[in-house]
């Protein structure tokens, strides 16, 4: 059966990208548009293998997202990958610290991306 | 009066917005400004802000239809959406270089914007950077406002991490 990957983007573009990469791969995909979307996805399924997430994101940002989940306990086996512009070290460890498992930063390269959540989602 | 600081920041946008059009495959040359385009052939336009200790401001993307269409990975997709995200990427690539100048700003989500006559106005009488791409035009501007006596370094501070590199991937 398809591992279910949860695609958290607002751009609509970048969420057709992620999911034409994955989908290549035989993942399954489902789509949320912000941090509020993902957040009801995550509490709402245990079916899901991983999450690609953006950071910058309007009502609900990435790594609120990571905070509230984790504070949930929705992250124990749940691998997290940041996909996003953002660059910055003290972001990047402020998700580590959060719970997200590996940071990519855009734009991605197809191939990269769908190794790390095929590395993350068998863990 | 143009800022002393401008001319810093628009080299590190020019080579930003070279770098990330190269990403997708489409090379953008560039043109005198006064070469910018008839505001009816702009489709879309993107604005981001951005907002830190020593400078604010905003990136401003405006393109012909043919960048758009050359680049934009979902051949159906909104070009509205794509502008928007191609200006994230651009300004998430001008905050990188930033942060390599020592330099931190905090970054707003991108509005998009299409019209027949678009015409962004910045302050300070600020004319685009115009660059050439897949027979149209792309046009960025950099509209920065900074804290009193700074001036942007021109070499990064000693002991500082450098930003994961786009295109980078780090595992935990």
């Amino acid at each position: 059966m398809a591992k279910k990957i949860l695609i958290v983007d607002d751009s609509a573009t970048v969420r057709q990208q992620v999911r034409a990469a994955l989908t290549d791969a035989s993942f399954e995909v489902i789509e949320a548009s912000d941090g509020v979307e993902a957040f009801e996805a995550i509490i709402g399924r245990d079916d899901l293998a991983a999450v690609v997430c953006d950071v910058n994101m309007p009502r609900m940002g990435g790594l609120e997202l990571l905070q509230l989940a984790a504070a949930k306990g929705k992250l124990v086996g749940l691998p997290v990958l940041m996909l996003t512009t953002e660059g910055q070290p003290a972001l990047v460890q402020k998700a580590k610290a959060a719970g997200a498992k590996g940071w990519i930063v855009k734009p991605f390269k197809p191939e990269l991306l769908v190794a790390a959540v095929r590395k993350l989602a068998e863990l | 009066m143009r800022n002393p600081n401008n001319r810093p920041i628009d080299d590190l946008v020019f080579d930003c917005c070279r770098e990330l059009f190269s990403a997708y495959q489409l090379d953008v040359h560039p043109r005198d400004r006064s070469d910018f385009p008839a505001t009816e052939q702009l489709a879309v336009c993107g604005v981001m802000g951005f907002g830190g200790k020593l400078m604010r401001g905003a990136l401003v993307l405006a393109t012909t239809r043919e960048p758009l269409e050359h680049t934009n990975p979902d051949a159906f997709g909104s070009q509205r959406d794509w502008v928007c995200e191609l200006t994230n990427q651009l300004m998430g690539r001008v905050k990188n270089q930033l942060l390599t100048l020592g330099v931190e700003v905090l970054l707003a989500t991108p509005a998009g914007l299409s019209g027949e006559n678009l015409s962004p106005t910045p302050s300070k009488l600020r004319a685009p950077q115009v660059f050439a791409a897949a027979n149209g035009f792309v046009c960025v501007w950099i509209d920065c406002e900074y804290t009193d006596g700074f001036e942007l370094p021109s070499s990064p501070p000693q002991d500082l991490e450098p930003p994961v590199a786009e295109g980078d991937t780090v595992l935990f």
